[in-house]
């Protein structure tokens, strides 16, 4: 088999892979005959120790190696560790000394950002043009929620797929010299032009754009040998978490989000002055070719700072206005020291709780390999070895005697302590009796609030929700419960069934200023499940419970005629359990009080399932309502 | 006192507070002036020695308090030195720590002084200066009070992230006696009036059609409010420290629910156990609160057969339920319903997502399952694959227990109170 050789531009270079993917797979180049390669880097070879499982892959290449499939590649453990660094580390560039106060490192070819389009992790790469969705043929169907992405780049007559496949395989990127191993063969281009157009899931796309950036040699390869099955019969491979191929792909991907998310949280700028200013300048070791996606972090965190991170093999420069990479640096190049050191360590230190030493939990989340850059980081050794004797001490010492000057409490007013036993056994009208009506609703709901003897389930509420509206109001309301939305705000009828009722009573020409609305129990009663609260109907107990309470609330209100919203109102008002279809719409007189006219819960309303009914209950609602207006005219 | 010797102090005091989430905000940067960004995922810039994360400067503004609550190092009777920061410091300090990449933001708390409002007050305005005269877009997270008026709660939710207050103690009574000045009703009132700006804000933001409009609605903590119990400190048992996180969740819709084991602390008052709780418990019941928020199980599934209304402290509260329930299993990797492979010992949500995306595709043999790094001895007891059954008895045998539990480890040693476990060291 002839072996194509592709060198790529930079170690991750994902636009560049792209156009030689593209063009490879239109030309039906296998996986194991394509040798991918980056300057400086090791070429990385399916040949070379991981190759794929046989039992997933449908067609086995021919010259599959004999050597036995690893199920986890070693080059991948969970800590993401690369192989062996001297294989893989990028060459050694010259040094250039940092001219800092230019923002930008004299050296090798650099690249600048305008500020408007600086980098982030998404949007970095130079995406391939789009393709009409025409020339797009879907031999499999797709699968819901996957945006499929062009692959087809060479199977449309675009300029660029004009030219020959192997001219192209051949050709340099970014004006590199010419270095291509293995170039003495390419392609048929007489297949390119006969290929239907493949496409891939978006998920492929999004996760090659992160996984190419990982320091193991064998990504590309990796990638192209995933695009070459997606395209050859295994459409929903993406999908598959457990094939080796994905579960490898998704682990390099992981390792570089880490690596990604590290960064963002373990540089440190050291401040230095220059003659335009402040500098911010950081020296930092990622494990992956992270720098140049993440530098954008840093553009949208510190966009008015100008500063510099340095890492050995390329460096990233803002000067407030646009973003340079340059060549890598060395630790010494950047500042030693910044004078708030000192303070972040002495924060450091004591925010640590010594009573609770958990080192492991610290190395597992901070790996030692930081160390050497964070500041703080020299302080571990003593905080862990001082920590037991610390801890020690405070349980020794025990309880302390109260300091001699306790904090004065100077302006702190004391809540006025209410005491509800008293008025508990008092009689009801000693209350009500020759009160001013205002005056004793508030009174009634400040005992009410003070009680002691509440059912047991009325400590999970939030609160009381008492009655509110005018003295003397002609119509008042009497519902079940105050509900989630009750409970939260303190007030009746403020939730969904709420919100029918104020629309009903306008539809009926009541102003809900006009009317006086209240429930017959004054607590939410819910069970908590999860993330809801679900309304629990209040039971006998409950009602009759309340009820002296509600009575008292009738009788300074002074209502003509009090209209009772479902069950359990109709129940509290008349002390027996009445239906209310048998009784609604029609005045009840009430020996101890005003008449009662029953009528439906606008939450009855709201839980009938089909439109029809729910909009013919809604017009005879409003009909009582009207009647009920109509009583007290 | 010197700048340094406050931070020490204020960070001291600050550090029982076990929230450090600088996560799930509305995403901003500096592009467009001022300094900062959030970009949702939080981000721990250190940790400590105690595994916790550093993610904000968390300190208080003073540790000077009128409030004698038994549980705290600030109380009022408590000897420790007491310091303030002024606002111009404080500010100063969250801004040079962010210019170095030190932090994400700020958590702020302070002590009660003069009255609730000056407090208040005092807090909200180094959150004000940040925002309004640095244009600081970082995280930050306010303590409230709850005694303190409407405005300046409305104030806090414009610049914070994240509103807390913690509800200290999981029972009323416990309140009652270990922190009298608090008021158990008035802090739950207190985290209601949020959930409701917070959800009005919310709505608004949903229903604003223009994007201009977007704008117009009322800020309000993006990043929700959160709480904190101290757990051991009275003799609530798991099963009403849970109850009270189901309440508060489902009332007020929390983002999260801290537990923080009590630990010693300098100068403790002597209403306090004198010996602190295993840092074991605070781990179960993390795990307990994630099964009942993220794992469909009802708190009385978790609580079922736990002696003494408390968590079994050997396995994780999944396991001790697989354990009770074994006649639920084997549970079909290749053919169950979500929820009963999320019931299955040592899946999580996540992997039991793949699992159900891979399994459309491909039958999932016991090889794929260790491919996803899980570990097959503690899972096959419970699980069928295509290419494995659990052995006729195994699901009967008393040991199973022995078998699946993981062996003692340096975890182990979490079980043990602190000082058992320092003696050891």
């Amino acid at each position: 088999m002839r072996m194509i050789g592709v060198l790529l531009g930079g170690p991750a270079d994902f636009a560049g892979w792209r156009d030689q993917a593209r063009r490879l797979l239109a030309a039906e180049v296998p996986p194991e005959a394509v040798e991918w390669r980056v300057p400086g880097e090791a070429p990385g070879l399916f040949a070379t120790g991981a190759v794929p499982d046989a039992a997933f892959a449908p067609r086995a290449p021919e010259h599959l190696s004999e050597r036995p499939m690893a199920v986890e590649n070693p080059a991948i453990s969970a800590a993401g560790t690369a192989p062996d660094a001297s294989t893989t580390r990028a060459p050694t560039v010259p040094h250039a000394a940092a001219d800092l106060s230019e923002g930008r490192m004299a050296g090798e070819r650099s690249r600048g950002f305008a500020a408007g389009t600086v980098p982030n992790a998404a949007d970095d790469i130079r995406l391939a043009p789009t393709v009409p969705s025409a020339a797009v043929d879907l031999s499999e169907p797709r699968e819901a929620g996957e945006r499929p992405e062009d692959f087809a780049g060479a199977a449309r007559p675009a300029p660029a797929a004009r030219r020959a496949v192997e001219d192209l395989l051949e050709r340099p990127m970014a004006g590199e010299t010419p270095r291509t191993p293995a170039a003495n063969a390419s392609p048929d281009s007489a297949a390119v032009a006969g290929r239907p157009a493949p496409t891939v899931p978006r998920a492929f796309v999004d996760l090659s754009k992160t996984a190419i950036r990982h320091r193991d040699p064998e990504r590309f390869a990796l990638l192209y040998r995933v695009l070459w099955r997606l395209a050859h019969g295994e459409p929903a491979l993406m999908r598959v978490a457990t094939d080796p191929d994905i579960v490898r792909l998704e682990a390099m991907a992981k390792a570089v989000r880490r690596d990604a998310h590290k960064m963002h949280a373990f540089v440190r700028f050291r401040e230095i002055g220059t003659e335009d200013g402040p500098r911010f300048v950081s020296w930092f070791e990622p494990e992956h070719h992270i720098l140049e996606a993440e530098a954008g972090f840093f553009v949208r965190r510190f966009a008015a700072m100008r500063w510099s991170i340095l890492t050995p093999s390329a460096s990233a420069h803002w000067d407030g206005a646009a973003l340079t990479m340059g060549p890598g640096a060395r630790r010494a190049d950047a500042p030693k020291e910044d004078a708030h050191e000192d303070l972040w360590r002495a924060y450091y230190a004591s925010i640590f709780n010594p009573a609770r030493l958990k080192p492991d939990a610290m190395r597992a989340e901070m790996p030692v390999k930081y160390w050497r850059n964070l500041p703080e980081a020299r302080l571990i050794p003593r905080l862990i070895a001082e920590a037991p004797r610390r801890a020690a001490a405070m349980v020794e010492r025990g309880a302390s005697a109260p300091a001699l000057r306790r904090q004065r409490n100077v302006h702190w007013a004391r809540q006025p302590v209410v005491a509800s036993d008293v008025t508990e056994a008092m009689p009801a009208d000693l209350f009500t009796a020759a009160v001013d009506p205002a005056e004793g609703l508030a009174a009634l709901r400040a005992e009410m609030l003070a009680l002691n003897s509440l059912p047991p389930w009325t400590a999970n509420a939030t609160q009381m929700v008492f009655g509110e509206g005018p003295v003397g109001a002609p119509l008042l309301f009497v519902g079940e419960q105050p509900g989630d939305e009750e409970d939260i705000a303190g007030r009746p009828f403020v939730g969904p069934a709420g919100r029918m009722f104020n629309k009903a009573l306008e539809e009926a020409g009541i102003g809900r200023n006009e009317a006086y609305v209240t429930n017959a129990v004054k607590h939410f009663k819910f069970t908590p499940t999860g993330r809801r609260r679900l309304h629990q109907s209040p039971d006998a107990g409950d009602i009759t419970y309340y009820r002296p309470f509600l009575k008292r609330e009738i009788d300074l209100v002074g209502p003509q005629l009090v209209v009772t919203l479902g069950a359990t109102a109709l129940r509290a008002l008349s002390g027996k359990p009445l239906a209310i279809n048998k009784t609604r719409g029609e005045v009840m007189p009430m020996a101890d009080g005003p008449p009662i006219f029953p009528t439906v819960h606008p939450s009855y309303l709201l839980r009938l399932p089909d439109p029809d009914s729910k909009a013919r209950e809604y017009e005879r609602f409003i009909a009582d309502l009207k009647r009920a207006h109509r009583e007290v005219a | 006192m010197e700048l340094r010797r406050k931070l020490e102090i204020l960070a001291d005091a600050a550090k029982y507070d076990a929230s450090c989430a600088s996560s799930g905000t509305d995403k901003r940067d500096s592009r467009a002036g001022g300094i900062g960004s959030t970009e949702g995922m939080g981000i721990c810039h250190a940790y400590a020695p105690d595994g916790r994360c550093i993610s904000l400067l968390k300190v208080l503004l003073t540790n000077a308090c009128v409030f004698d609550c038994a549980y705290c190092v600030n109380r009022a009777q408590s000897n420790v030195q007491r310091a303030r920061f002024t606002v111009p410091e404080l500010v100063g300090l969250t801004l040079d720590f962010y210019r170095r990449n030190y932090i994400e933001g700020l958590f702020l708390s302070s002590g009660i002084i003069r009255s609730p409002d000056y407090t208040m007050e005092q807090v909200v305005g180094v959150a004000r200066e940040l925002r309004e005269v640095h244009g600081f877009r970082g995280y930050i997270h306010l303590k409230t009070i709850p005694e303190a008026s409407p405005d300046l709660l409305a104030e806090a939710g414009r610049y914070a992230d994240r509103l807390s207050i913690n509800i200290e103690m999981p029972r009323e009574q416990s309140l009652k006696e270990l922190a009298p000045e608090k008021d158990f009703a008035a802090i739950r009132r207190s985290m209601a009036r949020m959930r409701a700006r917070i959800d009005e804000a919310r709505e608004g933001e949903a229903t604003a059609r223009r994007p201009a409009a977007k704008a117009d609605a009322p800020r309000f903590a993006p990043a929700g409010q959160s709480t904190q119990m101290v757990v051991g400190a009275d003799a609530a048992d798991d099963r009403a420290v849970l109850g009270t996180s189901v309440n508060l969740y489902g009332s007020y819709r929390l983002k999260r629910v801290y537990y923080s084991a009590y630990s010693p602390i300098p100068d403790a008052s002597s209403l306090l156990p004198p010996q602190p709780p295993p840092l074991l418990r605070e781990h179960r019941l993390y795990q307990a609160d994630w099964l009942l928020r993220f794992y469909g199980f009802e708190l009385d599934e978790i609580m079922a057969g736990a002696e003494g209304g408390m968590l079994d402290l050997g396995v994780d509260p999944k396991l001790a339920w697989a354990l009770r329930h074994r006649d639920r299993f084997p549970v079909d990797v290749n053919r169950a319903p979500r929820e009963l492979l999320l019931r299955v010992p040592g899946l999580g949500a996540k992997t039991v997502e793949k699992i159900l995306a891979a399994r459309r595709h491909r039958s999932v043999r016991a090889e794929d399952l260790a491919r996803l790094r899980l570990s097959l001895p503690k899972l096959l007891p419970f699980l069928v694959t295509a290419d494995h059954r659990p052995r006729g008895n195994l699901l009967d045998r008393p040991d199973l227990r022995r078998l699946v539990a993981p062996k003692a480890s340096a975890f182990g040693a979490l079980a043990r109170p602190a000082a058992a476990q320092l003696a050891l060291l």
